[in-house]
């Protein structure tokens, strides 16, 4: 989407500046003095929109249409909170012949996969704040990680203790994700042992 | 500058939401023959008709076409340079391993490593900076006695080797001469 959007405001930028710059042109006669008597508007646009045709009423639809469905899409576009969508709940089902009892269904909530390697993470000592996200495929999750960490960490350490977490995590889901940890170096007020 | 970009576009967006809708109202009302419409909307049809007229009368040599048209091109000269300027990455990468891969707030670690410095030498100033996204280059800028510069490079040093970066760095630290005020 910054990309996107980069593009969008460059091309903007250019548009804003051709028509500046051919305005200026023509204004200062740069490119033949007749043109300095022009209108920026022509006299034809002016009585078009005072006394509209049956063309121009379409034509102004269409533009309007245009206009409302491409405005829309940006919106949506601009508003969307970026990322992967999230993992979904996953199903374990256990035949009456494996369990010796009726047959089983266990549904893990995929909340509470996050919330507890959240918690896990949160309570590394040093570890600031934790947000952690499943995205993906649940067959093969995406596990985001991001720690707020404090400055004073060495990362070798940091990375053992999360690798920990992480593997607490495969056994409890039985998933092995792939994980992407992003750091924010913060200096922390509480010890850190 | 990334939400800059994002509020403009929104922005943008609404405005052609506004106009479209607009558009669609004129177009309807003027097929249909309906004479009443709000008064908002008769306020908004009587300024742009106004607007219209002016522009249609104004000559392109006229001062204050000339001066929309130079605040045009600085408007788009502004948005050119900040767009086409080269954006430092929001995150930089640490490492990769059985586990995950490691990656770095990239301001994040300036402001950490600026603040730090301020706290544990002299320096006045100091302003980090950290490009490339595999490979580091960081550059600290610092006023103060040129007599600190060991105590600013051991502490650089010392931060990027918590992180495992220390070796595989360009770094590059300045000292200026802190002005006597």
């Amino acid at each position: 989407m910054a990309v996107f959007n980069r593009l969008l405001a460059t091309l903007l930028g250019l548009v804003l500046l051709a028509v500046g710059g051919t305005g200026l042109a023509l204004g200062l006669g740069a490119l033949g003095s007749g043109f300095t008597q022009l209108a920026p508007v022509p006299a034809a646009i002016e009585q078009l929109a005072s006394a509209p045709s049956q063309n121009g009423l379409i034509g102004l639809a269409l533009a309007g249409l245009l206009a409302l469905l491409v405005g829309l899409v940006v919106l949506r576009a601009e508003l969307r909170v970026p990322g992967q969508p999230r993992m979904a709940d996953l199903h374990y089902s256990q035949s009456s012949a494996e369990s010796g009892f009726g047959h089983g269904r266990t549904v893990v909530r995929a909340g509470g996969l996050e919330h507890g390697i959240r918690q896990s993470l949160q309570s590394l000592p040093a570890v600031v704040r934790a947000h952690a996200q499943l995205a993906g495929p649940s067959a093969r999750p995406n596990l985001l990680i991001d720690l707020e960490m404090d400055a004073q960490t060495q990362l070798s350490t940091l990375k053992s203790e999360v690798g920990q977490a992480i593997e607490r995590f495969r056994l409890t889901s039985g998933k092995q994700p792939s994980t992407e940890v992003q750091i924010r170096l913060v200096n922390a007020r509480r010890p850190v042992n | 500058m990334r939400v800059f970009n994002r509020l403009v576009m929104v922005v943008l967006a609404l405005l052609l939401v506004v106009a479209g809708l607009w558009a669609l109202a004129i177009s309807i009302v003027h097929a249909l023959g309906i004479g009443w419409r709000p008064d908002w909307l008769r306020y908004f049809d009587q300024s742009l008709h106004q607007a219209l007229k002016t522009l249609s009368t104004l000559q392109l040599a006229d001062w204050r076409v000339l001066a929309s048209a130079a605040a045009l091109i600085v408007l788009g000269l502004l948005l050119l340079l900040l767009e086409l300027r080269p954006w430092p990455p929001l995150i930089v990468f640490l490492d990769e391993d059985d586990t995950a891969s490691w990656w770095l707030h990239r301001a994040a670690f300036e402001g950490m490593l600026g603040s730090l410095l301020i706290k544990e030498t002299t320096a006045v100033g100091v302003r980090a900076r950290l490009r490339g996204r595999r490979s580091w280059r960081l550059r600290v800028d610092a006023a103060g006695s040129p007599r600190m510069r060991g105590e600013v490079e051991q502490l650089v040093h010392s931060s990027l080797e918590r992180l495992g970066r220390a070796d595989d760095s360009a770094i590059r630290v300045s000292i200026h001469e802190a002005r006597v005020a």
